[in-house]
């Protein structure tokens, strides 16, 4: 607050003086909000370095624009800003937001189109999921600059010591190879399963879609418990009930989040875990000699099928209506979102690219074994969660189920069910709003 | 409630002279802006929760609008209400009992003022000060599943395999009564302590004359005499207990499943996790009326003391 | 940390007046190991666990002593992971929240303690029990006031609540304080043509450093602690104070290491620990006070 108040005094002090000509010919205010992770005040001090070293450059590049940093809180209280300072002419020129936000803040008419703007040649470098997920009615609203990805991460030299050569695609191979783990006394797979995690829920989405399966319909509605959608999230469950029943997977799962699962891998108690891409580079600090001994394979699938990657990441989107902000947040996007720039934000945040030539020229991600192990899923089918308030609902009432289904007390179907019947009456209740 | 809630208890004393009829006057204004900070940040807040709790406020949302009772009818037709009262109670109740009775023991122990006692006090007393999330992070890691986490590995040296800590709801629920216990006996020790060292001697000589045992005199002095303030440790160690939230959230966070959860992880869940404002506001306003009932009783225990100090 | 705060009616103690018979039995000293143990074997794990290189924690068979002590992780919470920030935040709002609840409570405690009144002792139980409505019932509230008076995610918005919710026991602290400083003193300045303010501020304040830093001492480390309510309103990484740092950033979905981890949590722990060290005196006096009663 006292900063604000020091704003507007030197503001005030600012205008009252003559020197403001010179002022306003000298440079344009580009406001951007970014949340504090993509910017130069973040936590991460590599990361913090790294925006530090492109604001500067990008400064420099542009003498007649004066760059305006705010950070945006990147959860829920973020989306509530922009939708607030919308309605009072608060508008930043750039903003950094979550995938998840877009469809909302098109629908408020706080995001430009970047159609007219953005080339198609650009565009044909990134991966075609990540234009979808940011196209609204035709048109993009956003460039996604990093993704995430869950699959299961193991070790090729204990997949070797277990007589497999490559990581076993089909349901029913993995089990096999399971029990011959367990003999040994090792699980071969642990997900993290604790209730109303989101990332429990992730690790089963990308079965669950690539079964066919579909969480809401066209209009936002939740349909994951009817019909084949049904069916196939009674599957995803019965998958980890069969896997915990064989004593393949560890009933404990459903205490652990991610992190709770390294010990069980670093100690050779598991062969793969269930992990995101954002911990990969810790893992290689806390156990060097991961560096070379780390790969991540997709979920098996119990007729072979594809699983589908979970898309996801914060975008640039332009919010100034005004051509000349415009052109100048523009300017300022591109920049931030060009092949070279971007790659050396992925790398040094330890994200992955959505670009295809951030892929193939940036040596990390082009040379790294993991990396290239993460490409091949990249190069499969991607796809976001659906960009709907229910969502976190929906989420959190699958993943509530899986401690009763995983321990065998509750029957799949039932637990598709009892999703169902948590997640209805609140969609009834948002629908009358 | 908060160590400094707790503290609040040993606040007993008011002086008495003679209260003359309100009249504004100086002082008036050094007591007006302290009272309207607090009335502005504790009675505002609770007032406007229960308004909050009538409509259906979402953080998913722009706007709300006023739903009536709506977010009661919710909570108490919710499914796992019965589930998370029983585990509300099992741990509140539990807890707040081994805290009174362990405090006791250990408040008796320390009083024999033998050699060190000085020293061993400190060291009881430590848990309270370290900040709660610590406690939970530290015994969350102590309690790991995988053989790397030291509980399990002591249970090795002794011939037991591995345990899955968190994955057994009992199990859970006990560990998490247990670490809350640990957290909240210094508590119970510093006031027992506090109480042990004001009864009167005469009482124990005269008992000791006439041939009382150590068992007889715990049982028909020292318990008695102890009563209102084992009865402001348990009222104290309830609140505690009841508001709890972050021990719990570091340690279990309600699992596995639902089954070590408490009402104030719902209300987290609900506001922060499922953006449902107005539905935790609901389950605020049900625990703020269970916090006044406490509150209420506290304060009747308090006044006889305070009675009994000034005649 | 109500041990300290019974310190505040403390006379000078007499102690031993009225003790009962002192009959030690030496088979208590069986239970001094134990719950010694009970207490410090956990603690140790974790302390000792900031002193080991990241991989030992996850090479069996487990250990307590570090196999070779590093100081690593700690020159990495400050150079990798900026804690120095989030200890700083912490130390900036306990300091305002300190500095701003003493003199709000010190100004209504001495009013308390001046003039009588009807309904006097209503407004102190008054107090206390506002005090005693926990920030889990007030949580949603304090999010939404903040939230619109735009105060999330500032340090301001922390040191309000603070403040609000720590004034009650000031006051009770305080007041307390200033009911044994002779009223004598009050007349003599007025003699002297001091206003009630001057008397407060010039004579008072300076007589009741004692009890000033008692009071001071329980709301900083009240304030240290604090996590439920930043966690919710402040818990952005430029604004996270230590307790939320430790969870949030350490928690899942963060790549930071355990050993990390136990390194911040030493010293986190440590200003609170070695307060409290300094604060046995009042403790113990503060026990023997609550002892007369």
């Amino acid at each position: 607050m006292l900063s604000r108040i020091g704003t507007i005094a030197v503001a005030a002090a600012f205008a009252a003086s003559p020197l403001w000509i010179v002022g306003q010919a000298a440079a344009l205010e580009l406001n951007v909000f970014v949340p504090a992770a993509y910017s130069p005040s973040s936590g991460f001090i590599p990361g913090a370095d790294v925006f530090k070293k492109l604001y500067a450059e990008f400064q420099k590049q542009n003498p007649d624009i004066t760059l305006n940093y705010e950070v945006l809180d990147p959860g829920p209280a973020g989306l509530q800003k922009l939708l607030t300072v919308a309605a009072s002419n608060g508008l930043p020129d750039v903003t950094i937001v979550d995938g998840q936000w877009i469809a909302r803040l098109v629908q408020s008419n706080v995001l430009q189109p970047l159609d007219a703007v953005w080339p198609e040649s650009d565009r044909a470098d990134f991966h075609p999921a990540v234009i979808e997920a940011e196209t609204i009615d035709g048109k993009p609203f956003g460039i996604m600059f990093q993704t995430g990805m869950r699959g299961l991460v193991y070790r090729p030299s204990m997949l070797a010591s277990a007589g497999l050569t490559e990581f076993p695609a089909t349901f029913d191979a993995f089990m096999a190879a399971g029990k011959t783990l367990k003999d040994k006394g090792i699980s071969a797979e642990m997900v993290p399963a604790k209730a109303n995690e989101e990332p429990s829920t992730m690790h089963m989405l990308s079965i669950f879609w690539g079964l066919g399966g579909k969480l809401v319909d066209e209009k936002g509605a939740p349909v994951f418990f009817e019909g084949d959608n049904g069916k196939y999230l009674a599957d995803v469950y019965q998958m980890y009930r069969d896997m915990a029943a064989a004593g393949v997977m560890p009933a404990s799962v459903t205490t652990m989040d991610e992190n709770g699962l390294k010990p069980f891998f670093y100690g050779g108690e598991t062969l793969a875990i269930g992990f995101s891409s954002s911990g990969v580079k810790q893992m290689w600090s806390e156990m060097p000699d991961l560096a070379n001994d780390l790969a991540v394979a997709p979920y098996p699938m119990p007729e072979g099928e594809k699983p589908v990657t979970i898309l996801g990441g914060f975008a640039y989107a332009l919010t100034a209506k005004d051509p000349e902000r415009a052109a100048a947040g523009w300017k300022f996007i591109q920049f931030m979102t060009s092949p070279k720039n971007m790659g050396e934000v992925n790398e040094v945040l330890g994200a992955l690219p959505v670009r295809n030539s951030i892929w193939k020229d940036n040596t990390f991600f082009a040379t790294n074994p993991m990396m290239q192990s993460y490409k091949r899923m990249y190069d499969g089918e991607m796809q976001t969660r659906p960009a709907v308030p229910i969502y976190n609902t929906i989420s959190s009432a699958i993943s509530a189920q899986l401690a009763g289904v995983i321990s065998g007390q509750v029957k799949p179907v039932d637990a598709v069910a009892a999703a169902r019947d948590a997640v209805m009456p609140e969609y009834e209740r948002q629908k009358g709003r | 409630m908060t160590d400094l809630d707790q503290a609040a208890v040993l606040q007993t004393r008011v002086s008495r002279r003679r209260a003359s009829r309100f009249q504004i006057n100086g002082y008036f204004f050094f007591i007006l802006p302290g009272v309207a900070f607090v009335l502005a940040l504790t009675l505002f807040p609770a007032l406007y929760g229960v308004y909050i709790s009538l409509t259906n406020l979402n953080l998913g949302y722009v706007g709300s609008s006023f739903v009536g009772l709506d977010n009661y009818v919710r909570f108490f037709t919710w499914n796992d209400l019965g589930l998370v009262a029983r585990n509300t109670l099992t741990f509140v109740a539990t807890s707040v009992i081994l805290q009174v009775v362990i405090g006791l023991a250990v408040a008796i122990l320390l009083d024999q003022r033998l050699i060190g006692h000085r020293l061993m006090r400190s060291i009881t007393i430590l848990p309270w000060v370290l900040p709660s999330v610590v406690v939970g992070l530290v015994f969350a890691q102590i309690f790991g599943g995988s053989r790397l986490g030291i509980a399990n590995y002591l249970l090795s040296l002794v011939g037991i395999g591995q345990m899955s800590w968190f994955a057994d709801p009992a199990l859970a629920m006990a560990i998490l009564i247990g670490v809350c216990t640990w957290r909240g006996i210094p508590f119970a020790v510093i006031v027992l302590l506090g109480g042990l060292q004001t009864l009167p001697r005469d009482v124990y000589e005269a008992a000791a004359i006439d041939g009382a045992t150590r068992w007889q005199r715990f049982r028909y002095i020292t318990l008695p005499m102890l009563r209102p303030i084992i009865l402001i440790c348990l009222i104290m160690g309830t609140g505690g207990a009841l508001n709890s939230l972050d021990i719990p959230l570091a340690l279990t966070g309600g699992g596995p499943g639902n089954a070590t959860e408490l009402i104030a992880i719902s209300l987290y869940k609900q506001s922060f996790l499922q953006l449902d404002i107005s539905y935790g506001a609901t389950i605020g306003t049900v625990m703020l009326v269970a916090n006044l009932v406490l509150i209420v009783l506290y304060l009747s225990v308090l006044k006889p003391r305070r009675r009994a100090e000034r005649g | 940390m109500a041990d300290i705060s019974v310190a505040t009616n403390r006379r000078p103690s007499r102690r031993g007046r009225q003790r009962r018979p002192l009959e030690p039995s030496p088979i208590a000293y069986i239970f001094y190991p134990v719950l010694a143990a009970a207490i410090i074997l956990p603690l140790s794990w974790a302390l000792f666990g900031g002193f080991k290189n990241p991989n030992e924690l996850f090479t069996y068979p487990p250990t307590i002593w570090p196999r070779s002590p590093t100081l690593q992780n700690f020159v990495d919470i400050f150079t990798r992971l900026e804690f120095g920030r989030y200890i700083w935040n912490t130390i900036l709002v306990a300091f305002f929240t300190v500095l701003l609840t003493l003199f709000l409570g010190g100004l209504a405690g001495y009013a308390l303690s001046r003039w009588d009144f009807q309904g006097k002792e209503a407004l102190m139980i008054g107090l206390l029990g506002l005090q005693l409505i926990p920030s889990t019932v007030n949580i949603v509230p304090y999010y939404m006031i903040m939230s619109s008076l735009g105060l999330l995610n500032t340090l301001t918005g922390l040191v309000l609540i603070y403040t609000a919710t720590h004034i009650p026991i000031t006051i009770w602290v305080l007041k307390g304080f200033f009911d044994t400083v002779p009223r004598a003193l009050d007349e003599a300045a007025a003699i002297d043509g001091c206003s009630k303010w001057q008397t407060f501020w010039r004579v008072i304040m300076p007589l009741s450093l004692p009890g000033l830093s008692v009071a001071g001492f329980l709301v900083f480390v009240s304030a240290w602690s604090e996590f439920l309510v930043p966690l919710v309103i402040a818990s952005n990484k430029n604004v996270a104070v230590a307790s939320v740092g430790l969870f949030t950033f350490f928690g899942p979905e963060q790549a930071t290491s355990y050993t990390s981890l136990f390194a911040a949590t030493l010293i986190t722990v440590t200003p609170v620990v070695i307060g409290y060290l300094f604060a046995q005196r009042y403790i113990v006096s503060g026990l023997t006070a609550f002892a007369e009663k």
